[in-house]
């Protein structure tokens, strides 16, 4: 097997992958920016290019699923904080039940031994 | 964009590179309408800012790029997931793939030019109206500048670099801001020669007509006599002929220009933000102080001159 090709298609499915660990990343509590990012990046690499998420979070907020809000920070100016919207909660909980399908039926069909 | 970033402060070739880098942010958004390039391009400086808040000193090229690297390259982040897993592939040449590129890079520019921020939309509409100077005579070329100038008025409004838009603006600001500073600056030097030089041949061609003018009619005294005293102060000055002359010539433009620099001081020095507004960049440095210098400069120049002016004259008539 060419080692290529395992890398790419680990880079693939992170990236495929990415959506959906952004709204995980904001499930229960709110998050600027840059704390979704390094909580992604330290959950066992889910980013590769860090930049990659900030596209992906506008994206959300014109299709309504996260809402920003500026929050005072006593480091300095305030910060835009990502949040679901009610929307995103929904897509959030179909996309881990699709996940959850994928993931299960992989667990199946590398166990299950036909008769 | 929020406040953090306004508070990290970058060197120079730090912040050149990252107003290179967020272009590059802007450019490979700009196709991606789902997408709004000022948001990302305002995370992407929070994210930023976020790293070195703690830093007390300008951030460096190498601190920023080690930043950069992690978030990758931006032409990567409008196509995240949309890659084929067998990833890329060596082929001798995708032809459907350069038409799409150039198609992609003229409809992002269009997409600048209808809907994009106005900052960049400027500085496109200036590149193109410089461009269409070529065409038109330089018509054009007085409205790309008008258009060169709001662009980075704008940048400056918003406290952004200009960088990469100033390969769009500079051409046209330049091509008419410079020859207007050096008209304003040494302007007087042309009428100045030029009104010194026709006086001097005016009193030789009649001196040596006998002082008849072009109908052999005998000009009055009084013009004999200015005629006179204007040959009697050229002989005043070392030299013989043409050297004299040429002196005399350069004699009025100093005056000419030490009297025009005392104007210009004072009136730099009363409305300050004139030579920024007008010369930029040549003037950046500018302040009103300047002015009150070159005024005074200028005026002691101006006042030196008339000293040697008056001795010149008061020797002609004596001789």
């Amino acid at each position: 097997m060419d080692p290529e090709f395992l890398a790419n298609w680990t880079t693939q499915m992170r990236k495929g992958l990415l959506e959906l660990s952004v709204l995980a990343a904001l499930r229960g509590q709110r998050l600027y920016g840059y704390d979704i990012v390094r909580r992604l990046a330290a959950a066992g690499g889910l980013v590769m290019s860090e930049g990659t998420v900030y596209p992906i979070l506008s994206r959300f907020k014109k299709d309504g699923l996260v809402e920003t809000t500026l929050v005072e920070s006593a480091e300095g100016p305030a910060r835009k904080y990502y949040q679901l919207t009610p929307k995103g909660r929904q897509l959030l909980a179909a996309m881990l039940a699709a996940w959850g399908e994928v993931r299960d039926g992989i667990d199946r069909v590398s166990t299950e031994r036909l008769p | 964009m929020t406040g953090a970033a306004t508070m990290t402060e970058f060197t120079p070739t730090a912040e050149g590179r990252l107003a290179d880098y967020l272009a590059q942010v802007r450019q490979a958004l700009y196709a991606h309408p789902d997408v709004s390039p000022d948001e990302v391009e305002a995370d992407v400086r929070e994210h930023i800012a976020t790293e070195f808040a703690r830093l007390t000193r300008p951030v460096t090229l190498s601190e920023l790029e080690s930043v950069l690297t992690r978030l990758g390259p931006p032409t990567q982040w409008a196509h995240a997931g949309a890659n084929s897993v067998a990833g890329p592939r060596v082929e001798p040449f995708d032809w459907k793939g350069f038409v799409a590129g150039v198609r992609r890079r003229v409809l992002g520019v269009f997409a600048i030019l209808w809907k994009g921020p106005e900052d960049w939309r400027l500085a496109y509409l200036t590149f193109g109206l410089t461009l269409l100077a070529i065409p038109t005579a330089g018509i054009t070329l007085i409205v790309a500048y008008f258009f060169g100038r709001a662009a980075v008025e704008l940048a400056k409004e918003k406290g952004q670099p200009l960088g990469a838009r100033r390969w769009l603006t500079y051409p046209a600001i330049l091509a008419v801001g410079l020859p207007l500073f050096l008209a304003v600056a040494f302007g007087p030097v042309v009428p100045v020669g030029a009104a010194a030089a026709g006086e001097l041949q005016d009193a030789t061609r009649l001196e040596r007509a006998g002082w008849v003018d072009h109908w052999k009619k005998p000009i009055t005294d009084r013009e004999r006599h200015g005629h006179e005293r204007v040959l009697a102060v050229v002989r005043q000055f070392p030299g013989s002929g043409d050297l004299q002359e040429v002196l005399f010539i350069g004699f009025a433009i100093v005056g000419g220009m030490a009297a025009w620099w005392t104007v210009l001081g004072l009136i730099f020095w009363a409305f300050p933000r004139w030579p920024t507004t007008f010369f930029h960049p040549l003037l950046d440095g500018y302040d009103g102080r300047h002015g009150a210098r070159l005024a005074a400069v200028a005026g002691v120049a101006l006042f030196i001159w008339g000293g040697f002016a008056y001795r010149l004259w008061d020797a002609a008539r004596a001789g």
